[in-house]
């Protein structure tokens, strides 16, 4: 009797052992799920591993839509990732120009056009997906972005809709002498006079889609700003190179920009405004002897004033 | 006693499933669309250096007594090829990033001694180039006076020795992967003397 009763406890302090191991394995599951809700600092993801599965897009479309995979990971590989092989721009080109393929070519001075991305470095395996995270917002940690990201144009929301056109569909009357743009345009950081009171941010700047020039620039702050923050701005004077007939690489430039609230800066809300300007005049004599007709300062004819560049800065006290 | 204790288990398992159904969230996020990026083409080989106003060269009173309307934009100093017609905008700006746009204009520096009687009149294109003889919004007093309202395709905005620093707009919120063809005439008022005179004009997008 006695030794059935230790049985009975046996076979239910088993039992009990039973249900506590499954309630760690729970309370473990649930506390991995909260952590990844956070946000983590920008992550290179590794290659992901082949699917085998068929994508659900046409060959030649160029907008991926995330209800084109069963599978969104394929999506975040997909949706940004540089499909060069499938642009068929000289074919839309000829099209639009109704000329022979083969005089394309010679209407674009290019041997072919692979030739257009052709100074571009290789594009990383995982390139969609920090690009896709940069778009979403979900991360804007820049700093350990490199140039085999940002220099590929897909990198930057709406170049397949807005970029690819003046391949495939151009206008020999018109030519593109200026523009420029800046990603992520953007920005915001809280400061505190009692914490942190600097802030670090990156931005990508680069030549506008279809610019056929060399466009000097010089980026300052604000004299607003300079009141409230001391501001370093790196690089500050550079020469924004074409996008076109081909991608240079010195198309993008990764700026980074460094400041700090000024002790005596009140809290508040401060708009941290950058703007383009000529560059100092022995650079563009250089610039200008250089590249002769093709030299603009990019100031002269299109300047974003509310502004190329814009932090969003709460100083709290 | 053993009882007891699985009651209690069984308890804290069922609360912990109503855990996590309540927190189950979703992160929400307003992203502020910041991809901000423009791009200016000009017609023929106008460029933002290459832009004349010459006045043997104007539809109306086309000498060289400083005194000249309707002047559509050359591709020299010489004259004789224009950048603009019924067909061709000199200046389109297109919105390449992922916010609309407002598209300014001003000079750089006042008219200063003879130039004070430069008049520069910018209108919208038709989408198809400047409207009749390249002179399709051009009027002779320009009715865009307000510094907020945009030019059309048949009103235009003066610049003068008054206005010819302060923002005008041309363009208000140009879509992004849209583009807007802005046409030009460069009047003489009287007065001005033989030679060029050059001075800056600054196209600003500031988003919208």
């Amino acid at each position: 009797m006695a030794e059935a009763g230790k049985k009975e406890s046996f076979t239910s302090n088993k039992f009990l052992g039973g249900i506590i191991v499954v309630l760690a394995v729970i309370v473990i599951f649930f506390a991995f799920n909260q952590e990844n809700i956070s946000t983590n600092p920008l992550v290179v993801l590794p290659e992901a591993e082949e699917t085998g599965l068929t994508p659900i897009y046409e060959k030649n479309q160029v907008e991926i839509t995330p209800s084109s995979y069963a599978v969104r990971q394929q999506y975040f590989e997909e949706a940004f990732k540089p499909k060069r092989d499938e642009y068929d721009l000289f074919e839309k080109a000829a099209a639009r120009l109704q000329i022979p393929l083969e005089y394309v070519p010679e209407y674009f001075a290019l041997n072919s056009e692979k030739d257009i991305f052709n100074e571009l470095p290789p594009v990383p395996n995982d390139f969609s997906e920090v690009a896709y995270l940069l778009a979403t917002g979900r991360n804007y940690a820049l700093g350990p972005i490199t140039e085999e990201y940002f220099l590929q144009p897909e990198f930057y929301p709406n170049f397949k809709e807005n970029g690819l056109k003046y391949w495939s569909e151009p206008d020999p009357k018109y030519w593109a002498t200026n523009g420029y743009g800046s990603y992520p345009a953007e920005q915001f950081d809280v400061l505190s006079q009692s914490g942190r009171t600097e802030f670090y941010s990156v931005v990508f700047f680069y030549t506008g889609y279809g610019v056929q020039t060399y466009q000097g620039a010089h980026l300052i702050p604000t004299s607003n700003t300079l009141k409230y923050f001391d501001v370093d701005i790196s690089p500050d004077t550079f020469l924004l190179t074409p996008t076109f007939p081909k991608f240079s690489k010195d198309w993008v430039y990764k700026i980074t920009i460094q400041g700090k609230v000024k002790p005596d800066t009140p809290a508040g809300e401060y708009t941290i405004g950058f703007l383009i300007v000529d560059p100092p005049i022995e650079k563009r004599n250089e610039w200008a002897g250089e590249y002769r007709n093709l030299y603009f300062n990019a100031a002269t004819v299109i300047s974003p004033s509310n502004f190329p560049i814009t932090f969003n800065i709460t100083v709290e006290e | 006693m053993n009882k007891n204790i699985l009651i209690g288990l069984i308890t804290v398992f069922f609360a912990l499933m109503v855990y996590a159904a309540v927190e189950n969230n979703t992160t929400m996020t307003w992203v502020v669309p910041s991809n901000v990026s423009h791009t200016l083409t000009y017609a023929g080989a106008c460029s933002t250096s290459d832009f004349y106003f010459v006045e043997d060269q104007c539809t109306l009173d086309s000498d060289v007594d400083g005194n000249g309307s309707q002047c559509l934009p050359q591709t020299t100093s010489a004259g004789g090829t224009t950048c603009q017609d019924a067909s061709t905008a000199a200046i389109t700006i297109t919105n390449n990033g992922n916010v609309p746009i407002n598209v300014d204009g001003n000079f750089t520096a006042d008219f200063a001694g003879v130039d004070v009687n430069i008049v520069l009149k910018v209108w919208m294109g038709t989408g198809a180039g400047c409207g009749t003889n390249g002179l399709g919004g051009y009027e002779q007093n320009c009715s865009v006076t307000a510094a907020g309202n945009p030019v059309t395709q048949t009103t235009c905005r003066n610049y003068n020795s008054t206005n010819e620093i302060t923002a005008g707009r041309l363009v208000s919120a140009l879509p992004t992967n849209d583009t807007n063809q802005m046409c030009f005439s460069g009047d003489f008022n009287g007065g001005m003397s033989q030679g060029s005179h050059a001075v800056t004009f600054m196209t600003s997008s500031p988003a919208s």
